[in-house]
């Protein structure tokens, strides 16, 4: 073989090299990336070795990737020995590259061939069922990503130069059947305007291990006839994702040639998502390696208990520092307290990723839902940067997708239904997220047509759930819909009656300590409460204390503060006060909590603070600083007092109060309108 | 006592504490530890008998008066009196909260199969919360049933009982 | 009748396939490589619609078959299905280069296979 041509043999020598390399590597870390990058450049070698005609070699070099794919997958990677038989079979390949044509008539060539034809043929085996038994599983189970690997999605379009009859034998039939064999395909025709029998386009959906080669090939013996344009728009499977079948929809009533773009637009909506996870693109791994790397989840939750401890720890040391009279200690703290801070964010920022990450796909699927349905929506995204644990993100984001679709389908009525209702002929959806102390809320909210108290209560007597005596409240009458089972629809639509309920929807969200409520009124729409915590509780708080007790504010909601005396609220009915020549209304802690257990100080402090609705001024009697708080649940027994929504331990080893001012607000409005009445 | 019967007998061990002059006990696969009653933080607005959040070895935990169960007069605090620490589950949740106490005072070892019925007297103590009696010596202690006596919904029922009395 | 040449090595598959093809009207002709098949068109002895050959043969195989037919003025006009278990895209290429008219992938359903050959003898 030592003629062959030089441009193959330096390019398949370096790929056999960084196959080994890889394979040396994977030996040591048993990280599967390894054998990924061993698999891609031998298929590159393959590829090559089949164009410049060496039959043998790609041969070979085939076998062989069954060997690592078998590693991969986890059939033979317990085999003793494997990766040592892969590096021999490798050298086996350099050997035939390098020696004469001879070589591969030597009994020892057919030797290692038979063996290696051995393991590849248990591999095939095995894979084969593995998937039939995989395929099974996946009717019941979540689609798990990483099954999804060299999967690509494509698009193509087929334009015949003559209408083809669709009666009649015309091979692209068979090409279709064939497709059909071995990707998943969604066939769409276009028929003739003037002859129903005859059919003058295609669009082809087709998703596989498949390249774009491949289908290209496909239609190779009838180019003459038809026109193909195959676009690859995505390397992983659509047909598994969120909101597909609706794009399938929505890209039958567009024309054709919007259709690519409306493709990318929703592929892209799906990569800000994936992108939280490991990025799937096949770009340049080796750049990659260095730029991320992957820790179990568990390591993280290890790590971040550790800093909150840290920190907790830090806050007595510094406690502990100022008291010594010791400038060198007083100086260490100080160095400590930052570090712990860098520390505390660095940390921080491994788990959390903002909601914008999967609210991207909601867009799409809100509006592809509505496309197909005809109804005319606004989707409106609020608080798109909070952030959120990044495994949060992705247990709630299929629950979300469903409730959005709920209420396209559900809520929503049609734009007729809506100007007879004397509503805006667009229906609008609003998706909320935002902080509430140690938890994140994230409101949908539809102005639909609310949820009708009678047709649950129906729906549930007819299912045996409640009996037709039963004196519920409406709270309790909503509740229903979480029950396994229930679903409001009288007709069971294609789009939100396929897939999970939302007792599915329900149990998501508590198996991440979550919450959901429903508040709806008949005629005028329905609001879903998600509250979920963050899993991850360090926030920067301002300490402040009122009579004996001490308090924490979000820091991120503080705006300004004031020097305010007591006696200036004394006689103040309106609940307003004038700070910076502009009155506005305050919250004296003091008063609001009864706090008075020591006699009021002459001079007070006012701290203004941005509420999610409004911005009030709160009273307390003292502004202690700032301080990085580790927020730790306060007790179920407690849930009745949501104006707290956690504590916090201080350095001296008391407690402090986390304040959840929004709620405090509400609760003030609250009290406003009953004084009033 | 008789070593080899004491063998076959279901014995279980019991956590005797003091309130209001009375004897009571509960389980000690309950308790977690008993403590000292630290610096309790008061969580405004809520009832009286939520005595507040104490800090246990970094977590927050809830402090409950447990004579309000029993409708007795609120601890004022001395050194004496003592936090009981239990653990509970529910709703598939494990609660940990404190129960104030008078005064620990033993652990009891005590056949479950001694334990007699609650009387069906008329007493001072809401005999509800009551699982039984168990006697020792001439004296009986009354055994807390614990996942009655402080669920959420007995203390949200207390809540709603002091209300009603507020607004008659 | 059209008549069809059944090009394969092996002689049981050649036989199922020009058995099918029987079944659905055509006349069949069989050779057992690609050099038994050039020599049985060669010099116009066999007289034939359609040629269908398989790929992989000894001596000459279904691509050689096929650039010695195209490439043979008298010849060319046959219409010319490769019908194999080859799924490799660039063999495929190659064989349009050549100037192939279909390609039926083994394994194949009848009904397709019969309509495949119909619409390939009737386009010419």
């Amino acid at each position: 073989m030592s003629k062959h041509d030089e441009v193959f043999r330096e390019e398949a020598l370096e790929q056999l090299e960084i196959a080994e390399q890889a394979l040396l590597s994977f030996e040591r870390s048993f990280d599967l990336q390894d054998i990924e990058e061993a698999f891609r450049s031998l298929h590159t070698f393959k590829g090559a070795a089949h164009i410049f005609s060496f039959k043998e070699l790609g041969d070979f070099a085939h076998l062989i990737e069954y060997v690592l794919d078998g590693i991969r997958n986890k059939v033979i990677h317990n085999e003793p020995g494997i990766t040592t038989k892969t590096l021999n079979y490798l050298d086996h390949l350099r050997k035939m590259m390098n020696e004469s044509d001879q070589f591969t008539k030597t009994k020892k060539h057919k030797q290692i061939l038979e063996e290696v034809n051995e393991i590849a043929n248990h591999v095939i085996k095995t894979l084969k069922q593995n998937n039939q038994e995989k395929e099974e599983a996946l009717l019941e189970a979540d689609i798990d990503q990483e099954d999804q690997e060299n999967i690509s999605t494509y698009y193509a379009s087929l334009n015949p130069t003559e209408p083809i009859d669709s009666g009649s034998f015309h091979p692209i039939f068979q090409i279709f059947e064939e497709l059909a064999d071995k990707t998943t395909l969604e066939i769409v025709e276009e028929r003739d305007k003037n002859n129903e029998a005859l059919i003058s386009r295609w669009d082809l959906y087709i998703s596989g291990q498949i390249t774009k080669e491949d289908i290209s090939a496909e239609f190779l013996f009838i180019e003459d006839e038809v026109t193909t344009s195959i676009h690859k728009v995505a390397n992983f499977d659509l047909f598994k994702e969120m909101g597909f079948d609706e794009l399938l929809k929505v890209l039958k009533k567009i024309p054709s040639e919007q259709k690519l773009e409306e493709i990318t637009q929703y592929v892209s909506s799906l990569k800000d998502t994936l992108d939280t996870e490991e990025s799937k693109q096949n770009t340049d791994k080796k750049q990659k390696k260095n730029s991320s790397l992957r820790v179990s989840s568990e390591k993280i939750d290890d790590l971040m208990n550790l800093v909150s401890e840290l920190v907790t720890d830090q806050a007595s040391l510094h406690l502990l520092a100022s008291q010594s009279n010791n400038s060198q200690l007083e100086a260490l703290a100080e160095n400590i307290h930052r570090h712990i801070q860098q520390l505390r964010d660095i940390s921080f920022d491994m788990t959390l990723v903002p909601v914008e990450r999967m609210t991207g796909k909601f867009h799409r699927m809100v509006r592809d839902c509505a496309l197909a349905m005809d109804k005319e929506v606004d989707f409106i995204v609020k608080g798109e940067k909070t952030e959120l644990d990044k495994t949060f993100i992705e247990t709630l984001s299929d629950p979300i997708m469903h409730m959005l679709r709920n209420c396209v389908d559900h809520g929503i009525e049609t734009p007729e239904e809506r100007i007879e209702k004397g509503k805006p002929v667009k229906g609008t959806i609003t998706f909320d997220a935002f902080y509430s102390g140690t938890k994140v809320q994230i409101d949908i909210i539809d102005d639909g047509k609310g949820l009708s108290i009678p047709a649950i209560k129906n729906k549930a007597i007819e299912k045996g759930l409640i009996t037709a005596e039963e004196a519920l409240t409406d709270q309790e009458v909503f509740q229903l819909i979480f029950i396994p089972g229930f679903s409001t629809a009288q007709n069971v639509t294609d789009v939100s009656g396929r897939g999970v309920g939302m007792d599915v929807v329900k149990k998501n969200i508590e198996s991440i300590h979550g919450s959901i409520d429903i508040h709806s009124k008949e005629g005028q729409g329905t609001t879903f409460t998600i509250k979920v915590p963050l899993t991850l509780s360090i926030i920067d708080g301002l300490l402040v204390k009122a009579d004996d007790t001490h308090f924490i504010v979000p820091l991120a909601m503080v705006h300004k503060c004031y020097e305010v005396p007591y006696n200036l609220l004394a006689n103040n009915v309106s609940k307003w006060i004038t700070v910076d020549n502009e009155p506005h209304p305050f919250i004296n802690i003091r008063k609001e909590m009864t706090l008075n257990t020591t006699p009021v100080p002459i001079k007070g402090m006012g701290i203004n603070i941005q509420g999610r609705e409004r911005s009030i001024i709160l009273i307390v009697d003292e502004i202690i600083g700032n301080y990085q708080t580790v927020l730790k649940p306060i007790s179920d027994y407690y849930k009745d007092q949501d104006f707290i929504s956690g504590a916090t331990i201080l350095g001296d080893g008391s407690i402090a109060l986390v304040l959840d001012i929004n709620k405090l607000i509400e609760q003030e409005k609250l009290t406003n309108m009953i004084d009033e009445q | 006592m008789n070593n080899e019967a004491t063998a076959t007998k279901q014995m279980k061990a019991y956590l005797t504490f003091k309130l209001n002059h009375e004897v009571f006990a509960l389980g000690v696969d309950k308790v977690v530890e008993i403590m000292e009653v630290p610096r309790v933080t008061k969580v405004p607005k809520a009832p009286d008998y939520m005595k507040g959040v104490i800090n246990l070895r970094g977590q927050v935990l809830p402090v409950i008066d447990t004579r309000i169960k029993f409708g007795l007069t609120p601890i004022e605090l001395t050194k004496d009196h003592c936090i009981i620490v239990i653990n509970m589950i529910i709703d598939e949740k494990t609660m940990y909260f404190g129960a104030l106490v008078d005064q620990v005072l033993e652990v009891l070892e005590m056949d479950e199969e001694t334990m007699l019925p609650t009387p069906n007297v008329n007493s001072k103590y809401d005999m509800r919360f009551i699982q039984g009696l168990l006697k020792e010596g001439d004296d009986f202690v009354m055994v807390l049933d614990i996942d009655h006596t402080f669920s959420i919904e007995e203390i949200e029922a207390i809540k709603e009982n002091n209300q009603e009395q507020q607004r008659d | 009748m059209h008549t069809i040449l059944v090009v394969d090595d092996f002689a049981s598959i050649r036989q199922v396939v020009a058995e099918t093809l029987q079944r659905h009207g055509f006349k069949t002709e069989q050779a057992s490589d690609g050099q038994d098949a050039l020599d049985k068109l060669k010099g116009g002895a066999l007289q034939v619609d359609l040629i269908l050959s398989d790929f992989n043969m000894p001596n000459m195989d279904g691509l050689g078959l096929l650039r010695a037919v195209k490439g043979d003025p008298k010849l060319k006009k046959h219409p010319f299905i490769l019908l194999t278990s080859e799924q490799d895209t660039e063999k495929k290429r190659l064989a349009k280069e050549a100037g192939l008219d279909a390609w039926i992938q083994k394994p194949y359903k009848i009904e397709s296979f019969i309509g495949m050959i119909s619409y390939t003898i009737n386009k010419k």
